[in-house]
């Protein structure tokens, strides 16, 4: 599933103001309708009323409010006399088969006015018509006011809204939150950790409840899986003792003919061998169980390196030199703290050292240089360079580039090794050719422990 | 020597023997402290994993006892935890298996003839 580009939060607070958006659009509809139609209603019968009371004999009115006429059918205006009268002949034609009520401008009352006449019956013998008249500018008025005010109201309602669910939102999914950092600072080395309970049974409670049943489960499983390998490591590791122990055994032993001994030389190598393979498929092991978590331990990178440098045999005619290069804020002879046991930044120099001497044709170069909050190892070498078929899959387990790069090589773990310490050190690693000795290259970034003695700043 | 595995024990005893050592044999921390009891070896070659208590419990019983023989700890598991046990039990040094025999013996001279 796609990542949302918006946070919970905000999608419902643009929810809310969606619902209030539409909730408020059909209530202003329907107020305006409604208001509309009664306001209408009370004109029309102010209206009816005059138009009543010239049916029951009463003068024509002509208030400030309604003007009534008495109209014969041929259109002349019997009370008040000798004026024009407020129907059209049309209107006539059409009030002598009942009752109209016509809004148009009306002279004498505007633009904005209400027609109701009704026929009377005989007067004289002869039938008229009563009509009334008055402006409906207040009705106008009062709708352009209701417009006006839902207009302003509206946006602002709708705001207000918005930021009421923003605010009870963040309210609500604080809790939430506040799991979500927990769960984030629980490494694979604290799987006993539990989040903090809310209390209560609501929704977030139980989401608690769930997310610490299923690091019971996490616990459980990373515990099994770890004591298989300590396991798998004792058993591994106690037959393989005994038979190199046999194998060195026998080779001490006096006066063995020569084919007996090169046999047993190289069983002896053999079983180093495989007991490198074994320590190496434990170490992925480890760390893929999250056992190389780094803790609180800190190495000097400089001096692992130096140190891990010299424990690698290389062939005659390889050279090779470790620079510590001055960080930004670095002096060259403070050290380089990293996180983590100085068995696994070790084991990465050793690796990384180990696979370049497998390659180089003279020069193996190892630089340490700080920057920011890392520190960057990288290795290089003189060889041939990783093959471009290889460079994607380097740090692949059992990926060996040896057909390409001339030379017998180990087991293809050494790189995969590196990139899974490196991983669990909280670094990344990069492999490609080039600078700065034309070979292969491969750059380890590892983060700086903090150094109390450098009050706060960046470890070195 | 305290090791439950037998083919273990036998290999590392011949090839101390071969070096000039003379060795007993245990198999538990039982066996270990009656040995170190009868015998007062100048040191012990302990491993970890024994039935009953562990190698590193046995080394802390003879230090808290006042034993300053050697102890050179073995042990199939050998992380820096591991070893730093070991050394606050009181060991003197720790050998991780597999391990050559050669550095077992140099490891054995270095603790029981230092110079």
């Amino acid at each position: 599933m796609a990542p949302r580009a918006f946070s919970l939060r905000v999608r419902l607070a643009a929810l809310a103001a969606l619902g209030s958006v539409i909730v408020l659009g059909i209530g202003s509809l329907l107020l305006y309708q409604d208001l509309s139609h009664q306001l209408s209603i009370a004109i029309t019968n102010e209206l009816a009323v005059a138009v009543d009371d010239l049916a029951g004999g009463a003068p024509p009115v002509d208030s400030a409010l309604v003007t009534a006429q008495l109209i014969d059918l041929s259109g002349e205006v019997r009370a008040p006399a000798g004026e024009p009268p407020l129907l059209t002949a049309e209107e006539l034609a059409e009030v002598s088969r009942g009752q109209i009520v016509v809004d148009r401008p009306v002279p004498g009352i505007g633009k904005d006015a209400r027609l109701l006449a009704r026929r009377l019956g005989q007067s004289g013998g002869e039938q008229v018509v009563a009509v009334g008249a008055t402006s409906t500018a207040s009705l106008t008025h009062a709708r352009g006011r209701l417009v006006l005010v839902l207009a302003l109201a509206g946006p602002v309602l709708t705001v207000g809204v918005a930021v009421a669910a923003w605010l009870l939102a963040g309210a609500a999914l604080r809790p939430v939150r506040w799991m979500a950092g927990e769960a984030a600072t629980i490494s694979a080395a604290q799987v006993g950790r539990r989040l903090p309970q809310p209390p209560g049974g609501d929704e977030v409670a139980q989401l608690g409840r769930t997310l610490n049943d299923m690091l019971a489960r996490i616990e459980r499983a990373i515990t099994h899986e770890r004591a298989f390998i300590d396991d798998a490591a004792h058993e591994l590791r106690t037959p393989i003792a005994v038979l190199r122990g046999e194998i060195e055994l026998a080779a001490h032993e006096p006066d063995l003919p020569p084919p007996v001994a090169e046999s047993l030389a190289s069983a002896l190598e053999e079983t180093d061998r495989l007991a490198r393979l074994t320590e190496n498929l434990l170490t992925l092991a480890r760390a893929d169980a999250g056992q190389l978590a780094p803790g609180d331990a800190t190495t000097d990178l400089v001096a692992a390196a130096r140190t891990s440098v010299r424990r690698v045999p290389l062939a005659d005619g390889i050279s090779i030199e470790v620079r510590r290069q001055p960080g930004p804020s670095c002096q060259e002879r403070e050290p380089v703290l990293v996180r983590g046991e100085q068995e696994w930044t070790g084991h990465i120099v050793r690796n990384l050292v180990g696979n370049a001497g497998r390659y180089a044709r003279s020069r193996i170069l190892l630089t340490v240089t700080p920057e920011g909050r890392y520190v960057r190892l990288v290795v290089a070498d003189d060889g041939p360079g990783f093959p471009p078929s290889v460079l994607p899959r380097a740090f692949d387990r059992f990926a060996r580039a040896d057909d390409a790069r001339g030379q017998p090589g180990g087991a293809g773990l050494g790189l995969a090794i590196v990139a899974s310490l490196t991983r669990a050190l909280g670094g990344r690693v990069t492999a490609s050719n080039g600078a700065p000795l034309g070979g292969a290259r491969v750059e380890v970034e590892l983060p700086l422990a903090s150094h109390p003695g450098l009050m706060g700043r960046d470890a070195c | 020597m305290v090791e439950d595995d037998r083919k273990l024990a036998r290999i590392v005893v011949r090839m101390l023997e071969r070096a000039g050592y003379r060795c007993v044999t245990g198999a538990s921390a039982d066996q270990a402290l009656r040995a170190v009891d009868e015998h007062h070896p100048d040191a012990i070659v302990l491993d970890v994993m024994i039935p009953g208590p562990t190698g590193i419990e046995v080394c802390r019983h003879l230090r808290a006892d006042g034993w300053v023989g050697g102890v050179i700890m073995i042990s199939a598991r050998s992380s820096p935890a591991d070893r730093a046990t070991a050394t606050a039990a009181g060991a003197d040094a720790f050998l991780g298996k597999p391990f050559p025999l050669a550095q077992l013996v140099s490891t054995v001279d270095n603790v029981v003839r230092p110079h």
